[in-house]
């Protein structure tokens, strides 16, 4: 007779069957981007879709080390503790290759996301260097961790979604996804952005770390930050090049972030959430949208659409 | 020092995981039947909503609002700028439920004109159909096409939503009515399961909630419906089968294969095959990050190492002993045609099945299914969203299932070669159903030229004492080279060997009347003959195939049918002397189409010094054959 142990670890893998069938999924789609193209890349943000990402692409090749270089687009104003973990756990402990891509030019004209629109500010910061980063390397195929629960636009992506010579998409005119068999196809040129998370959920995003236990940038845990309130977000003040207007003061808080991108424009959360479980946990009760705190997408209506038809991620 | 304190054990994971994996669902519904309010009406109450996306809702609600609630549910699914501003659905979209039993991944096609096309991608991968009527309307001819293209497509489960119950008095007896003229309807399609449920998106009634409105319905609502349908993509429980994706070499220590384990289950020192080879061998490890496993089962990716050093890419198999798969190098399809242009008998095309990737063309069209009632009707070509039965002829043998039996290994796609449009899909059928409803009159004893043979590929050529070679005699003279075939072929036969001369003679006038093809232009007839000499060559049979030189330039696209090394050309020149040629270059058939001019003049046709005509030379011609083929 089994014991109340057995018993247990089998619910337990039972339960997280879905996670199995999409870990496979995205597995076996990374793998047909190894195979199907000649110079893919995988544009990793440091965030936990590209940590989850990067966990799956080490599982996918091994005993290879991913046969896909990483590329991170550096806007320069990413939390530092973001590039620590990039460069001590990626690049050292994991021995993984990570090209940095950032606009020099914006850098030298003072490009920032203070006295910038969000709109001119990515542009400048993330989409031009992107672009111009697929192109001069030639990548034909470009991984990013884009879900098509995270925004309604998304939800129109195809997984692998076709970009013309100009970086492109046309959501009007995309490839149709028949079973399982991708059409692959690209002339010179042109290229292909690949979503092997496409049909993710932030919680299974979480439940997945949580199984797997993949190592994520601290900020996702809570911790006593200092914090600024503005327009309704909470602001973390990362470095000093954060201009503090008059009486504005940095008050120490409880907080944690849920997505993670440039900090003047990453919101944080209030939150005692310090291990995974305790986020899966207060992930259930939450209202609000995991990019509720992120500027870049409220601008105006269809933001993200206009962003990504012009080359965004 | 970025690991985190966590732990499988400190979250209450009881109820709260889905148990039943993941189901998908595909919704259909004709314009206006309120699909996107049900779908938004779905995502709502399963609380897939947020509730800063419900604050924008609301402002959007009343910008682009169809209705007087304070939510338009539809907005919620029309995502995209020209969608929300024409209130209309543009293309297939994915949405995600998630109730506390399982994950329903939802492809929402658009129900009005290119219906075909973006319904076949949405129902592709779907598990169970959800149809929506409108009750004042009941069934209309566009619900049975979309049952007609979902049954098609392999769905077996229908939920019929009778929709906007709120707007209807008598409600049961309407109900009623239609979920009987549907069951009834649905017999034709085969054996298929029906729930039929009254609803109303736009209230909620039955959709997550149970209807006050009619207690006398005692079926279950939406979400019950979809959370008791059997999870179909769990993996089928028989013979292992395992595409290879990709050959993985880190060192020359290791050498493996990855893919996903479609079905069945392998254990460490199972025999395997590996086909279209048909070579064995033996399963030494099953690798994974986590480490090595004794035994894998369908779902898992794995990597596999084998016993033997055996020759393997990718798009072959690994497969059981007892494997059912099949090994054919023309396939007998339904296509969906896709393309704004229509389909051109004997152009080139590219073909991805499963993994593997290969060129091929469609020989004819034998019928075209009417979706207005499911029959069949002639036809010679395909237009856009037409759906036809053809014969497709592929320029190397592919493994794979016939789509009734194994929806993802039964299926293939035609990419145009120039433009990379995603022109057809493929439904392979069995060899049977080729015999029926063409509206030709097939005897039986027409084989559809799948290989059913359940024998491994090779296996009887093994038991000759020679291998196989496919020589293409050749010359300008075309009285000469079909006497040279015959004179090789009656040599090599008095010298003990297995030989066949492959021209219109073997073939018989019967069989090629049956086939239509009697009077097949020279491309053709090439293409054929070669494929016959390659059955042939995998019966260990030495085939001779006389040939135009003239063709054989035109149409060296054909010679890939056959393996590189598996022949040899003869030219005969009109000087009276001959040649033979083992062909060096490694003919590719991958992506890149073979045009330009260049290309053309670096031919691979090479020709050896000439020998002089007479007996003396014809023997050069055998020895080099022998040479060829001995063991």
């Amino acid at each position: 007779m089994a014991s109340p142990e057995t018993n247990a670890a089998d619910e337990l893998q039972g339960n997280f069957k879905h996670l199995r069938m999409l870990e496979e999924e995205s597995i076996y789609i990374l793998r047909e981007v190894a195979e199907c193209f000649e110079n893919p890349v995988l544009l990793y943000s440091i965030g936990k879709d590209s940590s989850v990402l990067l966990h799956l692409a080490r599982k996918a090749f091994y005993p290879e080390k991913p046969p896909i270089p990483l590329l991170h687009v550096d806007s320069t104003w990413e939390f530092r503790e973001m590039i620590e973990f990039r460069d001590t756990y990626v690049r050292g402990e994991l021995g993984i290759e990570v090209l940095v891509e950032i606009n020099q030019d914006g850098v030298e004209r003072g490009v920032n996301p203070f006295d910038f629109s969000s709109s001119v500010y990515t542009d400048v910061m993330r989409t031009q260097p992107l672009k111009s980063a697929l192109t001069r390397n030639r990548f034909d195929a470009a991984i990013g961790g884009g879900r098509r629960e995270e925004e309604r636009s998304r939800a129109k992506e195809r997984i692998f979604s076709f970009r013309d010579k100009h970086h492109r998409w046309d959501p009007r005119n995309q490839r149709p996804e028949l079973w399982r068999l991708y059409n692959t196809w690209v002339h010179r040129g042109e290229s292909m952005r690949v979503f092997p998370l496409s049909d993710w959920t932030e919680e299974e995003i979480w439940q997945y770390i949580l199984l797997e236990n993949i190592p994520l940038v601290p900020l996702y845990f809570s911790k006593d930050r200092p914090i600024v309130h503005r327009d309704g977000n909470l602001i973390m003040v990362d470095d000093e090049r954060m201009p503090l207007s008059r009486g504005e003061k940095a008050e120490m808080m409880k907080v944690r972030f849920r997505t993670l991108g440039c900090y003047p424009v990453t919101g944080a959360i209030k939150s005692n959430a310090c291990t995974v479980s305790e986020i899966v946990r207060e992930l259930r009760s939450t209202r609000l949208s995991e990019r509720a705190g992120r500027a870049i997408d409220k601008d105006e209506e269809a933001a993200m659409e206009r962003k990504k038809r012009q080359g965004y991620f | 020092m970025f690991t985190h304190p966590t732990s499988t054990t400190d979250i209450d994971l009881q109820h709260e995981h889905p148990p039943f994996g993941i189901l998908r669902l595909l919704t259909c519904g004709s314009v206006d039947d309120g699909k996107s309010t049900l779908i938004g009406r779905l995502l709502l109450e399963t609380g897939a909503v947020y509730e800063d996306h419900l604050q924008s809702l609301q402002l959007e609600t009343k910008r682009h609002g169809t209705t007087e609630l304070l939510i338009d549910p539809a907005l919620l699914v029309d995502g995209l700028e020209d969608e929300r501003a024409q209130g209309i659905t543009i293309d297939v979209a994915y949405r995600y439920v998630r109730s506390p039993r399982r994950k329903v991944i939802i492809a929402d096609s658009p129900g009005h004109e290119q219906y075909t096309r973006n319904m076949v991608t949405a129902a592709s991968r779907s598990d169970v159909a959800l149809i929506l009527v409108d009750a004042r309307k009941g069934i209309v001819q566009q619900t049975k096409r979309h049952a007609i293209i979902a049954s098609l497509l392999g769905i077996k489960r229908f939920i019929l939503a009778v929709n906007k119950m709120d707007l209807i008095d008598e409600k049961q007896r309407v109900y009623d009515a239609i979920a009987r003229s549907f069951r009834e309807f649905a017999q034709s399609l085969g054996e298929l399961e029906t729930t039929a449920i009254p609803l109303s998106g736009l209230c909620g009634d039955n959709v997550c909630r149970r209807s006050l409105q009619m207690p006398w319905y005692e079926g279950p609502t939406l979400l019950e419906a979809l959370e008791s349908s059997p999870d179909s993509q769990c993996v089928q429980k028989d013979l292992f089968k395992f595409p290879i994706q990709r050959v993985v070499r880190p060192n020359s220590e290791f050498r493996g294969v990855s893919g996903t384990i479609l079905s069945g289950s392998i254990r460490v020192n199972d025999p395997i095959i590996v086909l279209p080879q048909g070579t064995r061998s033996t399963v030494r490890s099953i690798v994974t990050m986590e480490g090595e496993l004794s035994s894998a089962n369908g779902g898992q990716a794995v990597t596999i190492t084998l016993e033997d050093e055996i020759d393997l890419a990718r798009g072959d198999w690994i497969v059981s002993l007892d494997s059912e798969s099949h090994v054919s190098q023309n396939v007998y399809a339904k296509l969906v045609w896709m393309a704004r242009d229509e389909l051109e008998l004997g152009r080139t095309y590219f073909l991805r099945c499963v993994t593997k990737k290969t060129m091929a063309e469609v020989e004819s069209v034998e019928s075209v299914i009417d979706i207005e009632t499911g029959s069949d009707k002639q036809a010679t070509t395909l237009r856009l969203n037409e759906i036809g039965r053809c014969r497709v002829l592929l320029h190397e043998p592919i493994v794979h299932d016939h789509y009734n039996a194994a929806r993802d290994t039964g299926a293939f796609i035609l990419v145009d070669k120039i433009s990379h449009e995603t022109v057809a899909a493929g439904i392979i059928l069995p060899p049977e159903e080729a015999r029926e409803g063409t509206g030709r009159s097939n005897d039986g004893r027409v084989h559809s030229g799948s290989s059913v043979s359940k024998i491994p590929v090779g296996s009887q050529a093994a038991r000759l004492e020679h291998d196989s070679v496919t020589v293409l005699v050749s010359g300008d003279d075309r009285q000469k080279h079909v006497d040279i075939a015959q004179k090789l072929s009656s040599e090599l036969y008095e010298a003990g060997f297995h030989v066949v001369v492959v021209d219109e003679a073997l073939i018989g006038e019967g069989i090629a009347d049956a086939f239509g093809i009697s009077s097949l232009e020279g491309r053709k007839r090439l293409v054929r003959n070669l494929q016959i000499a390659h059955v042939l060559n995998q019966f260990g049979i030495i085939s001779l195939v006389p040939v135009e030189m003239a063709d054989l330039r035109m149409n060296e696209n054909a010679l890939p049918m056959l393996e590189c090394e598996k022949y040899m050309i003869v030219e005969t020149k009109s000087s009276d002397s001959w040649s033979a040629s083992p062909i060096e270059r490694n003919l590719s058939t991958e992506e890149e189409p073979r045009s330009s001019n260049a290309e053309k003049e670096s031919s691979p046709i090479r020709v050896l010094p000439a020998y002089s005509d007479g007996a003396e030379s014809i023997h050069h011609l055998i020895d080099a054959i022998v040479t060829r083929v001995r063991k």
